[in-house]
């Protein structure tokens, strides 16, 4: 009797493990986690525009973090932030862009931002946003999902 | 005798003559040109405050609308008069919110002659349905039953699709005028698209985070939807209709989550919402307008402008 106890005790807990249910079922995993924690880091963010710019804003939190007026013909923008507060996950931004001319008929302008997180130089992460065409002005958030620093 | 006739020859071709003669011919020539253009304004009469907003932005000067429920009106309480049936009847078109709203539409579309048309705007929005847990917070239980979410006009881009959709309608009823709407319904879906950024950058001011909406009742899906936030609803209909199992859970989320502020709302009871807010401790936003009626906010523009702003006070860093 007791062998059989012993074995359905053993065999209880891996199987529970691996259906993944418990006494108290949490609620369903939704789209929100539990508040997540909040780090400041340093980033190299990095622009491409397939148009030629005529100046370039970007916001976090409603705080102006970049301005970047007529930069010339550089094709690539390249600049360091420090001080932004993100979640493990995420980041986002508000972009601003004006283009020197207006885009032909047809033509939609884009913008790569490429973030590069400081410690994390070999896993840069870049999303594209996409203005209208013919239209010489982009306004839009973008998010990024950044990978986690591992200890 | 010829000079005489010579004379009233000259007298029958004098100026006055000659002037009604030319504004005969441009008379002719005007009703050649437009023929239809003498058709009086489509007569339309609606059914909730933002359906008003949007008949005038696309009707223009080819609508005369007659609205039914004026700003202010409780939309979930509301019940066409005598008088306002009579108008329903005697009107070209009769623009409803649709989605199941109006839950006396089926009743008045028996009433109504063949000759009014029933549109309901919200067949252009892809619908929220509402989940089995948000149901018991929705503003009636028969919203509920129906599990589609009924306040589509929280979205921007659904308002925009909503126009064209209505403009279309009146076109097929006035097709004389059918580019005039059209080209309302462009003109004001680009003010819309800027509404729209402007939105988007005011909310781009909370963290993703604290994107959490703890309001009175369930009337937030398509704004959740469009601006990344997840809904917290308090309360149902009446305070009894809701277990105390349920309020626990919104308890718990409010406090897992550490969201700092619960949004009463405009012609709801507050007592559920302020009983939560003092037993959780958060702050106390400013109402914001649920059910797209209030007097103090009779366009669409005012009513979105009013409760993004009361959204991202209560809700950004440093709020």
């Amino acid at each position: 009797m007791l062998i059989v106890v012993a074995f359905f005790a053993l065999a209880w807990f891996p199987l529970q493990h691996l259906t993944g249910k418990s006494a108290n079922a949490d609620p369903p995993q939704d789209q929100h986690q539990a508040a997540p924690s909040q780090v400041e880091a340093g980033f190299t963010i990095r622009m491409i525009s397939s148009h030629p710019l005529k100046n370039v804003y970007l916001d976090h939190l409603g705080k102006r973090l970049l301005t970047i007026k007529d930069p010339g013909n550089e094709a690539e923008i390249e600049r360091t932030l420090n001080g932004i507060i993100i979640t493990e996950q995420e980041v986002e931004f508000w972009i601003e862009a004006e283009l020197k001319n207006v885009p032909k008929s047809g033509e939609r302008p884009a913008i790569q931002l490429e973030m590069i997180r400081e410690g994390l130089e070999n896993t840069p992460i870049s999303v594209t946003i996409w203005g209208q065409s013919g239209e010489s002005r982009i306004e839009t958030n973008a998010m990024i999902f950044l990978p986690a620093i591992s200890n | 005798m010829q000079g005489q006739m010579q004379q009233l020859a000259i007298a029958g071709s004098g100026p006055s003559t000659w002037k009604a003669l030319i504004l005969l011919i441009f008379g002719i020539g005007g009703f050649f040109a437009n023929p239809v253009s003498s058709r009086a304004a489509l007569e339309v009469a609606t059914l909730h405050p933002m359906v008003t907003d949007l008949a005038r932005e696309v009707g223009g000067s080819h609508v005369i609308v007659f609205p039914l429920m004026n700003p202010g009106e409780d939309i979930h309480n509301f019940r066409p008069s005598s008088a306002d049936m009579v108008k329903a009847r005697s009107a070209d078109i009769l623009l409803a919110s649709g989605k199941g709203l109006e839950l006396y539409l089926p009743r008045l579309k028996k009433t109504l002659s063949g000759s009014t048309r029933v549109i309901e705007a919200g067949n252009a929005v892809r619908s929220v349905k509402l989940s089995a847990k948000d149901a018991l917070f929705a503003c009636c239980p028969e919203h509920a039953a129906g599990s589609i979410d009924p306040h589509w006009w929280h979205s921007i881009s659904g308002m925009k699709r909503a126009a064209a959709y209505v403009a279309r309608e009146f076109g097929k009823i006035d097709p004389a005028n059918k580019e005039a709407f059209a080209f309302n319904a462009k003109t004001w879906g680009k003010q819309l698209d800027k509404l729209e950024t402007w939105a988007k950058r005011e909310i781009s001011k909370i963290p993703r985070s604290k994107r959490y909406l703890v309001t009175a009742h369930a009337a937030f899906g398509y704004f959740c939807r469009d601006f990344g936030f997840r809904s917290i609803p308090i309360a149902g209909p009446s305070e009894g209709n809701v277990s105390s199992k349920y309020l626990a859970i919104a308890i718990g989320e409010i406090r897992k989550n550490s969201v700092p502020v619960a949004f009463p709302e405009v012609n709801a009871n507050p007592r559920a919402l302020d009983s939560i807010i003092k037993t959780v401790g958060i702050r106390k936003g400013k109402a914001l307008i649920a059910d797209g009626s209030a007097s103090s906010a009779s366009t669409y523009k005012a009513f979105m402008e009013h409760n993004i702003k009361v959204i991202v006070s209560g809700l950004a860093v440093g709020s």
